[in-house]
């Protein structure tokens, strides 16, 4: 599990984080950790405000069939009221959650809207056997 | 991330390398947007050696190209390549800017 409090600490994290999903699965990573960045840039920005006070959590964990990506936040909690994927070509600002949707098999928000769950399948092909996997 | 910028004639050539999170795109914005206010329209950014950039670093430079458009100017983006590139296609940034090899 990783916890910060700003944009700061999640730097210095952010090569530990790569290291660990190549270690989970090498073919994936890369795409998984756009989706956690756009996360947590979310996390930081739009749930806890920027106040370095509040924490956000990551939670990495393999099973036999995916890799399973847990952002918390400690902010007030987020309500998607996006209908669909469409994103505003010219926009400056809202793309981290298409981002994050074209990246992942499946997102989803707890009910206070704090907490953001990504699921990726994995192709066992390109991926270590769940027995030999390091990040559990 | 690093950031180079040189003026060659009334163009602003800007080569980044690196990977480009939400810190690094505040910079880049505050950069290119002091070119404009110093009259530059004209942007090519060389994107060769850069691994990454998040929707922020996307988001700066529709930025810039919304400024610069009404201007007579243009954003013109080289040497996508890998995730980068296909960042681009998959948002279809691909259609807002000139991008070339």
């Amino acid at each position: 599990m990783y916890s910060f409090s700003s944009l700061a600490e999640f730097a210095i994290l952010r090569d530990s984080i790569k290291r660990e999903l190549v270690q989970t699965c090498e073919e994936d990573a890369l795409r998984l950790f756009i989706a956690i960045n756009e996360g947590v840039n979310n996390a930081i920005f739009h749930g806890n405000k920027e106040d370095s006070t509040k924490k956000v959590q990551i939670i990495i964990e393999r099973s036999p069939e995916d890799v399973q990506i847990i952002i918390r936040d400690e902010g007030e909690g987020f309500v998607n009221t996006k209908e669909s994927a469409g994103m505003e070509l010219w926009d400056e600002n809202g793309r981290g959650l298409d981002l994050i949707g074209l990246y992942v098999d499946s997102c989803c928000w707890n009910t206070k809207g704090n907490e953001i769950t990504l699921v990726k399948k994995i192709n066992p092909a390109y991926c270590k056997p769940f027995s030999t996997c390091t990040s559990l | 991330m690093e950031i180079t910028t040189n003026i060659s004639e009334k163009e602003v050539i800007v080569t980044l390398a690196g990977s480009m999170y939400v810190e690094d795109a505040a910079v880049l914005r505050e950069k290119l947007i002091g070119f404009i206010e110093s009259g530059y329209k004209q942007f090519i950014i060389k994107l060769h050696n850069v691994d990454y950039i998040d929707s922020s670093g996307l988001g700066v430079l529709v930025a810039i190209q919304k400024k610069v458009l009404p201007k007579e100017g243009h954003v013109t983006l080289t040497g996508a390549k890998g995730v980068v590139k296909e960042l681009f296609e998959l948002t279809r940034l691909n259609k807002v800017f000139t991008m070339q090899a």
